[in-house]
């Protein structure tokens, strides 16, 4: 298989519809954080990966013809150039509600993820997950004003690096539109997926 | 309380569908691998038990009218005489969709457990090591010998237990030929279907991250 989409968005800008959508679109299995809960076994990987050591990323993404969210965003670089003709796709919304729902979800989570970090199973996992969010991606600094700048700065190195031809700068509340035009499939006649708002995700790992 | 019923499939065969599938026909709770995950305290009277130790079954089952699923169905000759009115369930699937879903998730899941638990968890998984590495899968983890101490299971199953008193089943089958043998009506809602591969890691999470805030 090979990687014919990279979504180069944070989490918390639509990947998990998008992942969704991906997959109905036939660009399956989309990879995707989620992933990982039935995966476990790929964690150390993603976290070796994030601790530079040189990773052979065809094999790590074998299996996937798509990948969005963390941890793959993270290597958005590193997947555009091992996968030159993939097209890049990058999630986008209000950074203000991005910010609200990451601290809701994701930041949450995260704060309160010392107590399993000797878990056998899902240790590693959060381990990865933090180590790349919050320490590769925010420097350990979770305040709003840091965390918007970079998340901007972000997103605007990706539009800057990727030729126009190349990516979709994408809100998934556009629905199937764009995304079937960008990639060239038509509009299939399923509504376009939602899910994983916040409080799907809260009442799945949160509890509340 | 008593067992009423024996689940002598193997882990992977529909078992915590059929653990639902029995709760709601009455027979009320149903162990499974789950409820020793729930009540840890229980692994050692597990580890004494896989090492061939005489126990007493009420210690665990004194509390549950039926049981599926490992670590029950490893020891599915002692409880049938242990309990000689209850009546025993083999459920049954195809043998290399079994594999498949093993691979997915309770060999992973073990895989795991061998390279990050500290001594203390693993400690608390020594039965079914015990069970996995020295008897039912004791020719090793290959596909050939795990599809082999899988057919190996269900053979000895249907030479040791009396057919009047066995059903071998498929959970895709659904209500009537495990009503029928357990001589209750059929529900009019549907068959439990549960614990795809998805379902099972979820089972995985720890209790600190999905409890509440």
């Amino acid at each position: 298989m090979n990687l014919e989409l990279i979504g180069a968005g944070f989490g918390r800008t639509g990947t998990m519809s998008l992942k969704l959508a991906l997959e109905q679109l036939g660009l399956a299995p989309c990879h995707h954080m989620a992933e990982l809960f039935s995966h476990p076994e790929q964690a150390p990987v993603w976290h070796d990966a994030a601790k530079g050591k040189p990773t052979d990323w065809r094999a790590v993404l074998k299996d996937y013809r798509a990948a969005v969210d963390w941890p793959s965003c993270h290597f958005w670089r590193e997947l555009v150039e091992t996968f030159p003709d993939a097209k890049v796709l990058l999630t986008e919304r209000d950074p203000e509600a991005w910010y609200k729902s990451m601290s809701q979800t994701i930041f949450e989570i995260m704060a309160r993820s010392d107590a399993v970090a000797d878990d056998p199973v899902r240790g590693p996992q959060i381990r990865m997950a933090r180590y790349i969010v919050e320490e590769k991606t925010f420097g350990g600094r979770l305040d709003r004003e840091h965390v918007i700048a970079v998340y901007k700065a972000h997103n605007e190195a990706v539009k800057r690096a990727i030729p126009r031809g190349r990516l979709l700068i994408y809100d998934v509340g556009e629905g199937w539109g764009p995304l079937c035009k960008f990639l060239g499939i038509a509009v299939p006649e399923a509504p376009f997926p939602r899910t994983n708002t916040t409080e799907e995700f809260r009442s799945r790992m949160v509890g509340s | 309380m008593s067992l009423d019923v024996i689940g002598a499939g193997l882990g992977r065969t529909g078992t915590l569908s059929l653990k639902t599938a029995l709760e709601q026909l009455g027979f009320a709770p149903c162990h499974h691998m789950v409820e020793v995950m729930a009540h840890p305290e229980t692994t050692e009277f597990w580890r004494r038990a896989a090492e061939g130790a005489k126990v007493d079954w009420e210690e665990i089952y004194r509390d549950y009218r039926a049981t599926v699923d490992w670590p029950g169905c490893h020891f599915y000759r002692e409880l049938a005489q242990a309990y000689p009115k209850a009546k025993l369930v083999l459920s049954v699937r195809d043998p290399n969709k079994w594999l498949a879903s093993m691979k997915e998730t309770i060999f992973k899941f073990m895989a795991m457990m061998r390279e990050n638990a500290s001594p203390e968890q693993r400690q608390g998984m020594r039965f079914i090591e015990i069970i996995f590495d020295e008897q039912t899968f004791r020719d090793g983890y290959d596909d050939e010998s795990v599809l082999a101490a899988y057919k190996r299971h269900i053979e000895n199953v249907k030479r040791d237990i009396h057919p009047g008193r066995l059903l071998v089943f498929d959970v895709a089958e659904g209500w009537e030929p495990l009503c029928k043998f357990l001589g209750v009506p059929v529900p009019s809602t549907p068959f439990p279907r549960s614990n795809s591969r998805e379902e099972f890691w979820s089972h995985t999470m720890p209790a600190e991250i999905t409890a509440g805030v």
